[in-house]
C-alpha cells in the first residue's frame, strides 16, 4: 500500500517539474516582505507601530536588491542559465522579481499617501514640502539651511571636463537640470548627495499638541537655487541608487579576515547598479540620463509617488510621547524578581531555565555574564558572538572577566551581514582587554549561539551552559522572539567545551553526547528524525512532525517532507518567512501545513518537535532549514530534556499553530491568506504571550507589595 | 579556594599521528571524571617514518598545538600532567631538539616512552574500560595495540601475562614504507597483506599453542573503524569478526579519497583504514575469538591512569606488578632458564633485601628491579657459558620490560650481569654511563644477588630459612639449611667482600642443619 502511494508521489513530483514542486525562494521571500507591508496596512495596528513596518518594507527591500537581485545579477552576467529548483533561470527569476517588487512598492506608497499621512494629519502630525510655513517657520528653515546643510553639500555638474560622479550606494540625491546660458541647445545636469550626516528628518518649530515635519531634500529643494545662484533650473527631483553589495571575500587570499572585510566595507560603495529608485513626475531627460549613467534599465526604474526610502519613518516610531500610538512595553521585571534568587549559578545547577524572548526578561543572560566575571570561583568563559548591540553588556561583562584574570574565549563572526563596522571594533575591544578571541573560520560562518562558564565548585569543576535560538543582542530580545537555556547537565558542558575546543582549532570534530553541529551532522540529524516518523507512520502509528522556523528553502529536507506526508505523517510548519514547500499539494503535501506569523515581535525562535512514537523530542536550534544554515555555517541543535521545559515549549508551539489573527497560510500558489475564522475564536499568539508576561509580572508585584494597595 | 581535595590533572600524548589530550579531575579517592578531551592532527610519525627526522614545519604545528593545550591547561590551573611521546619522536635523529624546542615554546616536559612504557600505560587504561579483565585474562585474551609506528601484541592466557612482541608494522609506517610500490601495483592490498604476514609469521607457532578466545583492539584507527561499524548496527565496543571482513572487502578497492568522503573522515586518517584492518584480521585469524574488544581508548587515558596511580597509590597499582613480574617470567623462559633455581634465588634476594632495609635504604621500585635481575641473571648462558655475563647484559637490555623506562632497563641489565664472578668496574663501558646514582644502585643490588646466588651455587635450594641480624658493625646471616652447606659457604665467602665493601658492614654466616 505505501509503495503504492510512493509511487503515487514520485508520479506526482513527476507532473510537477513542469512547474516544479518547489517555490522559488526569491518570490516566497517578496512574499514575506508584502506580509510585513500587511501590517503596515492594518488599522488595528498603533499608527507609529505601522510607521516603524512600512519603514522595515523598505529596510528589507534594499538588502534583498543588494544581495539577492546582486548575485542574480552577477549570475547572469556570468552567463548562468541553470534553471532553480523551482525551474526559473536567473533571468526569468529577475523578470518576476522586478514585476512582483513594483507591485508591492506601488502597495507600499499606497498605503503611505492614503493612510498613513491622513491617519498622521488626524493627530496633528504633518508633513510639509515647504508649502503653507508661517514666516517664522520659512525664515527657521532659511537659517537651518544656511547654518547647517550648506556646508556640507557638494553640487556637482556634469560636462566634458567632468565625469559623472561616483553615486554612493542607498545615498539619497537631488538631479538637476539647469539652464545653459552659452548653449541653448544642450542643458547642463547637475547632481548634489543629500548630506547623509545630518538627521533627514527635521522638525518645524510648531504649535503645541502638533508636529510639523520636513525631510531634509524637501529643505534642500527649497534653497537650492540659492547655489546655483543666476542660474536657472528647469528641473530636479529626487534619485536614489542601490548597487550589488553581494559579499563574497576571496578568502583563500585573504590571509587576515578582519582586513579583507575592512577591503569589502569600502568596495561595497562601488558595486554595479541594481536598482534606480526616482520620484515620480522627474522630468523624463533627468531620468534618461540617469538610466544611462547607472546602467540600470527600464525594469529596475521604480517610480516612487513619495519620499524615497521610507526607512525615515523609523525615527518617526520612536518620536516621545503619543504612548497611544504605540505597543505597549512589556514591564521589565528584574532578574531577582523573576527567578526570586540572586545566585544565578545557584538556580541553574538546580534545574534547567528556559527563556522565552522578549514575554520573558533577557537580564538573566546578560546578569549571567555579569555574575561569572566577578565571581572568584569562575575559571573561564567562553562564547560565541555574531551580532551584538552597539554599547552591548555582554562585551562588558566579558571585557570586565578578562580583567578579573578569568580565561575569556570569544568566537566573533566578522562577516555577520552589514555589522561588520560594528563587530570589528568590540572585536578589538576584547582583544585588548586581554580575552582570546578567534575571528571565525574560513568558509565557515559561526552562527550558533552557545556560552559556557566553567567554575570550580565544592564537589569540583562545574559547566553551566546557555544555548539559544538568538544573538547576545540585548536590544534585538526586546523585539525578536527566541528561546534560549541555562542548563548545568554535564553532557551539554561536556559537548560546550568540545564544541569549544573545535571552533578554536584546539581538537578536532568528533562526537558529542546531545548537541549536533552544522555543517557535521546537522542535515543528517533532521534527515534521521523525519525519516524515523515516516517509519512510525507506515508501521501505523501515530506520527508528528511540528517545526518552526524563519526559513524553509533546503531542497534535500523539503523532500524528505514530502515522503514523511505521503506516508501519513502530519506535519505542522510555522514558517516565518522564505518557504520553498509547496504544502497541500494532493499525493505530494496534503498533510503538511504551512502557516506564516508576522506580528508586532519578528517570530526568530527555531523549535523542531517530533512525536516519536510517543517518547517525544523537542529540539532548539540556531539554524533554518536552508543549505546555508546547514552547510555553510556551525549552527548548532540541542534537545530540551528537562520535563517542565518540555511541556513549555509544546505550549508555545500549540500557541502559535492556533494563531487566527497575525497568522497567514500558505496556499498551493505560493499566495498567503488569512486564516479562516469560521467556527473559530479571534486568537492572536503574541498578544496571549504578551498577556501572560504582564500577568506575571502583576503576580510578582503583588507578592512584593503586600502592605500597600495599589488599585489597578 | 573551593575544591579542596580536587585535583584537575592533565595528561598528553604526543603521538606519531595524533596529539591527545585528557584533562581530568580526581577524587581524593581516585576516581576521575573528564573534563576535555583534545585530538588532533600531526606530521610528527609521517616525517620521522620517512626521512628519519621531524621537519621544522611539523615542530611549529606540535608546538601550536601544544601551546593551545597548554592554554587550556591554564583554563583549570592544571599544575600536575605528564607528556609523554611515543615512537614519531623516539625515533627521530632530531628527537633532542624537538624536546627542546618544545620545552622552549610551550614550557612542556614531554618524556619520550619506549614501547614498553606504552604498553604499561596501556594496561592501566585497559582495566577500567574492559568488561570483566579479569575473566577475559583467564579464558586468554590477545591485546594488539596498532600504533603508527608499531604494533604491539600481548597474549594473556590463564589468567596470566603470557608475552608481549613489538612488531614495527604499524598502519602509518606500513603506508609509508610501502608508498612506493603503490603506484606499480594495481592490487595493493594483496601487497600489505603479504608484508604484514612476512611480519608475524614468527608469533604463530605460539598462538597455536594457545587457546585464545578473546581480542582486544586499541589504537586510534579502531576508534574510526568502530565508528564506521555502528554505523552498520553494530555494538561500538564490539565489533565482529565477518563485519570486519565484510568492511574490509568493501574499502579494498576504494581510493583515500573514496575513504574519506564516504566516512566523512579525514585524508590522512583515512589511509591508515586499510592497512589497520589487515593487521586486525591477520591476528584475528591466528585466534579462536569470534570479533574484536574495542575498548575505545588511547594512551591518553593510560597516563591519566597512571598520574593518578601515583598520586593516590592505588590498588590498581599492585595489580600491575605482578603483571611486570609475569612479563618477565615469559622472558625468562623464552630463554629455557632453570626455573626452579630462579625463583629460589629470586626468593632469597628478596629475602635479604627485606631484611636488611635498614643498611641498603632502598625503595620499593629497586626491589622491583633486583627481583627482576635475579629471574634473567642466568639469561646470558643461552648465548654461551663463557662470558655469560656480558651476554645476560646485551639480551636484557635488549628486551622490553612492561612499563620500565630505558634506562631502567639498563639498570636491571646491570644488576643481573654482576651476579656472578664479575665486580663493576670503570672498564665496563655499560656501567661507567650509567649516573652515579644509578651506579650505586646496581653496585648495592648486585652485592645482594652474588650472595643469594652464592647461597643457592649447587643449585639444590638448601636454605630453608633466613634470619639476618643487624648490628651495629655486623650482619649475622642465620641459615637453617636441608643438608650440608660446604660450597655455599665457600661461594658466599667468595662473594662477601663486595657486599662489604658497598654497604659497610661485615658479613657472618652461620648455618644449622
Amino acid at each position: 500500500m505505501f509503495d503504492k502511494r510512493m509511487i503515487k508521489v514520485k508520479e506526482k513530483a513527476k507532473e510537477l517539474e513542469v512547474e516544479s514542486k518547489f517555490f522559488n525562494r526569491e518570490l516566497s521571500w517578496l512574499e514575506f516582505n508584502d506580509r510585513v507591508l500587511e501590517e503596515a496596512q492594518d488599522t488595528l495596528n498603533p499608527l507609529l507601530e505601522r510607521l516603524k513596518f512600512i519603514a522595515i518594507v523598505s529596510s528589507n527591500l534594499d538588502e534583498f536588491f543588494m544581495v539577492r537581485v546582486g548575485s542574480l545579477w552577477d549570475q547572469v552576467l556570468a552567463g548562468f542559465r541553470k534553471e532553480d529548483s523551482s525551474g526559473l533561470t536567473p533571468k526569468a527569476q529577475l523578470n518576476k522579481i522586478s514585476a512582483r517588487a513594483h507591485t508591492m512598492v506601488y502597495d507600499q506608497y499606497n498605503c503611505y499617501n492614503r493612510s498613513l499621512i491622513p491617519s498622521l494629519k488626524k493627530e496633528r502630525i504633518v508633513f510639509t514640502k515647504g508649502e503653507k510655513l508661517t514666516e517664522f517657520q520659512q525664515r527657521y528653515l532659511e537659517n537651518y539651511f544656511n547654518k547647517e546643510v550648506f556646508p556640507v553639500i557638494t553640487p556637482m555638474i556634469v560636462d566634458k571636463s567632468r565625469p559623472f560622479p561616483l553615486i554612493f550606494n542607498k545615498s539619497l540625491n537631488i538631479a538637476l537640470l539647469i539652464k545653459n546660458k552659452n548653449n541653448s541647445e544642450e542643458d547642463i545636469f547637475a547632481t548634489v548627495q543629500v548630506p547623509s550626516v545630518i538627521q533627514r528628518l527635521v522638525e518645524l518649530p510648531s504649535e503645541e499638541n502638533e508636529k510639523i515635519f520636513i525631510l531634509l531634500e524637501d529643505i534642500l529643494k527649497m534653497f537650492i537655487s540659492n547655489i546655483f545662484n543666476g542660474h536657472e533650473i528647469i528641473a530636479m527631483g529626487c534619485y536614489r541608487l542601490t548597487r550589488n553589495a553581494d559579499l563574497s571575500i576571496d578568502e583563500e587570499g585573504a590571509e587576515d579576515l578582519l582586513e579583507a572585510i575592512e577591503q569589502s566595507i569600502k568596495l561595497r560603495k562601488w558595486g554595479a547598479g541594481i536598482r534606480l529608485e526616482v520620484e515620480k513626475g522627474m522630468d523624463k531627460k533627468l531620468i534618461n540620463i540617469l538610466k544611462e549613467e547607472m546602467e540600470v534599465k527600464d525594469d529596475w526604474v521604480f517610480s516612487i509617488s513619495g519620499p524615497l526610502d521610507l526607512t525615515v519613518l523609523m525615527k518617526m516610531s520612536f518620536m516621545k510621547g503619543y504612548k497611544h500610538l504605540k505597543h505597549e512595553e512589556i514591564p521589565k521585571l528584574t532578574h531577582k524578581k523573576w527567578i526570586e534568587e540572586d545566585d544565578l549559578f545557584k538556580v541553574i545547577a538546580n534545574k534547567d531555565i528556559l527563556l522565552h524572548h522578549p514575554y520573558e526578561p533577557y537580564e538573566p543572560v546578560v546578569e549571567f555574564v555579569r555574575q561569572a566575571a566577578e565571581d572568584p570561583d569562575v575559571l573561564a568563559i567562553k562564547q560565541t558572538l555574531y551580532r551584538v548591540s552597539g554599547k552591548s553588556p555582554i562585551v562588558e561583562a566579558l571585557v570586565k572577566a578578562a580583567e578579573n584574570g578569568k580565561q575569556v574565549t570569544v568566537l566573533v563572526e566578522l562577516k555577520a551581514r552589514f555589522d561588520e563596522e560594528n563587530n570589528i571594533n568590540w572585536a578589538k575591544r576584547l582583544e585588548q582587554a586581554g580575552c582570546h578571541v578567534i575571528y571565525g573560520l574560513v568558509g565557515l560562518k559561526i552562527h550558533g549561539k552557545i556560552l559556557l562558564v566553567v567554575r570550580r565548585e565544592e564537589d569540583g569543576i562545574k559547566r553551566y551552559v546557555h544555548m539559544s535560538t538568538g544573538n547576545y543582542n540585548d536590544v534585538t530580545a526586546k523585539i525578536y522572539t527566541d528561546i534560549g537555556l541555562f542548563t548545568a547537565n554535564p553532557y551539554f558542558g561536556a559537548d560546550a567545551s568540545l564544541l569549544f575546543n573545535m571552533l578554536s582549532g584546539y581538537s578536532q570534530i568528533t562526537n558529542m553526547y546531545k548537541i549536533d553541529i552544522a555543517p557535521i551532522s546537522l542535515r543528517e540529524r533532521f534527515l534521521f528524525m523525519i525519516s524515523r516518523e515516516k517509519e512510525h507512520a507506515r508501521n501505523g502509528k501515530k506520527a508528528k512532525i511540528i517545526v518552526k522556523v524563519n526559513s524553509l528553502v533546503d531542497e534535500k529536507i523539503i523532500e524528505a517532507l514530502y515522503e514523511a506526508s505521503a506516508s501519513g505523517v502530519e506535519i505542522e510548519l510555522i514558517v516565518r518567512g522564505i518557504c520553498c514547500l509547496k504544502p497541500g499539494v494532493k499525493d505530494l503535501s496534503e498533510r503538511i501545513r504551512v502557516t506564516s506569523i508576522v506580528g508586532r515581535y519578528l517570530e526568530h525562535s527555531r523549535i523542531y518537535y517530533f512525536y516519536n512514537d510517543g517518547d517525544e523530542e523537542i529540539y532548539l536550534s540556531s539554524a533554518d532549514w536552508m543549505q546555508r544554515n546547514l552547510d555553510r555555517r556551525v549552527e548548532i541543535l540541542f534537545p530540551v530534556e528537562d520535563k517542565i521545559c518540555k511541556d513549555r515549549l509544546k505550549d508555545i508551539l500549540h500557541v502559535q499553530i492556533k494563531d487566527t489573527v497575525k497568522a497567514r497560510v500558505l496556499k498551493e500558489d505560493g499566495s498567503y491568506s488569512r486564516i479562516d475564522k469560521r467556527g473559530k475564536e479571534q486568537f492572536d499568539s503574541q498578544r496571549y504571550f504578551y498577556n501572560a508576561a504582564v500577568k506575571q509580572y502583576n503576580d510578582k508585584k503583588k507578592q512584593d507589595i503586600i502592605e500597600e494597595f495599589i488599585p489597578i | 579556594m573551593k575544591g579542596n581535595g580536587l585535583e584537575v590533572v592533565a595528561a598528553i600524548d604526543v603521538g606519531s599521528n595524533t596529539l591527545r589530550m585528557i584533562i581530568a579531575q580526581i577524587t581524593p579517592n581516585g576516581e576521575y571524571f573528564i573534563l576535555e578531551e583534545l585530538e588532533k592532527l600531526t606530521n610528527i610519525g609521517k616525517d620521522t617514518f620517512s626521512t628519519g627526522r621531524v621537519s621544522v614545519v611539523s615542530i611549529h604545528d606540535t608546538c601550536d598545538i601544544l601551546k593551545n593545550y597548554v592554554q587550556l591547561m591554564k583554563e583549570y590551573r592544571v599544575r600536575t600532567y605528564c607528556a609523554v611521546s611515543t615512537s614519531g619522536i623516539r625515533e627521530a635523529e632530531n628527537r633532542d631538539y624537538v624536546l627542546e624546542q618544545i620545552r622552549l615554546f610551550t614550557g612542556l616536559n614531554v618524556r619520550v616512552i619506549n614501547n614498553a612504557e606504552e604498553r604499561f600505560f596501556m594496561y592501566k587504561a585497559l582495566q577500567e574500560n574492559l568488561p570483566n579483565p579479569t575473566q577475559l585474562y583467564k579464558d586468554g585474551a590477545v591485546i594488539l595495540n596498532i600504533g603508527s609506528g608499531g604494533v604491539e601484541v600481548t597474549v594473556y592466557n590463564e589468567g596470566n601475562l603470557k608475552f608481549t612482541e613489538y612488531i614495527k608494522v604499524g598502519s602509518l609506517r606500513l603506508h609509508e614504507i610501502l608508498s612506493e610500490i603503490a603506484s606499480t601495483t594495481l592490487d595493493f592490498p594483496a601487497v600489505m597483506e603479504e608484508f604484514v604476514d612476512s611480519k608475524v609469521d614468527f608469533l604463530k607457532e605460539s598462538f597455536r599453542n594457545m587457546d585464545i578466545k578473546n581480542f582486544v583492539g586499541l589504537g586510534g584507527d579502531l576508534m574510526i573503524i568502530s565508528l564506521i561499524c555502528q554505523k552498520e548496527k553494530e555494538d561500538r565496543k564490539f565489533i565482529r569478526k565477518d563485519t570486519l571482513k565484510k568492511l574490509y572487502l568493501r574499502i579494498k578497492n576504494m581510493t583515500i579519497d573514496q575513504i574519506s568522503k564516504e566516512y566523512s573522515i579525514s585524508k590522512s586518517k583515512a589511509v591508515l583504514i586499510l592497512p589497520s584492518l589487515i593487521i586486525f584480521i591477520k591476528f584475528l585469524e591466528m585466534t579462536k575469538a569470534e570479533g574484536v574488544y574495542a575498548p575505545l581508548i588511547s594512551l591518553k587515558h593510560g597516563i591519566l591512569a597512571d598520574i593518578i596511580d601515583e598520586k593516590y597509590n592505588t590498588k590498581r597499582r599492585s595489580t600491575f606488578l605482578n603483571d611486570i613480574i609475569n612479563s618477565v617470567r615469559y622472558i625468562a623462559k623464552k630463554y629455557g632458564l632453570d626455573e626452579k633455581h630462579y625463583e629460589y634465588v629470586e626468593r632469597l634476594s628478596l629475602e635479604i633485601f627485606d631484611q636488611t632495609n635498614r643498611v641498603h635504604r632502598l625503595g620499593e621500585r629497586e626491589r622491583l628491579y633486583l627481583q627482576i635481575a635475579s629471574i634473567l641473571h642466568d639469561v646470558g648462558k643461552y648465548v654461551n657459558l663463557a662470558n655469560h655475563d656480558k651476554h645476560c647484559y646485551n639480551i636484557i637490555s635488549s628486551e622490553d620490560i612492561l612499563g620500565f623506562s630505558t634506562s631502567e632497563v639498563k639498570i636491571v641489565a646491570n644488576i643481573a650481569r654482576y651476579h656472578g664472578e664479575e665486580l663493576p668496574h670503570s672498564s665496563h663501558e655499560t656501567y661507567e654511563s650509567l649516573k652515579i646514582e644509578d651506579k650505586l644502585t646496581v653496585s648495592k643490588l648486585a652485592s645482594i644477588l652474588k650472595i643469594a646466588e652464592a647461597l643457592d651455587i649447587s643449585h639444590k635450594k638448601k636454605v630453608r630459612d633466613i634470619n639476618i641480624s643487624v648490628s651495629a658493625k655486623e650482619l649475622i646471616f642465620k641459615v637453617k639449611a636441608s643438608e650440608g652447606m660446604l660450597l655455599e659457604e665457600w661461594s658466599f665467602n667468595n662473594n662477601r667482600e663486595f657486599f662489604e665493601e658497598v654497604m659497610g658492614y661485615k658479613l657472618v654466616l652461620k648455618c644449622r642443619e
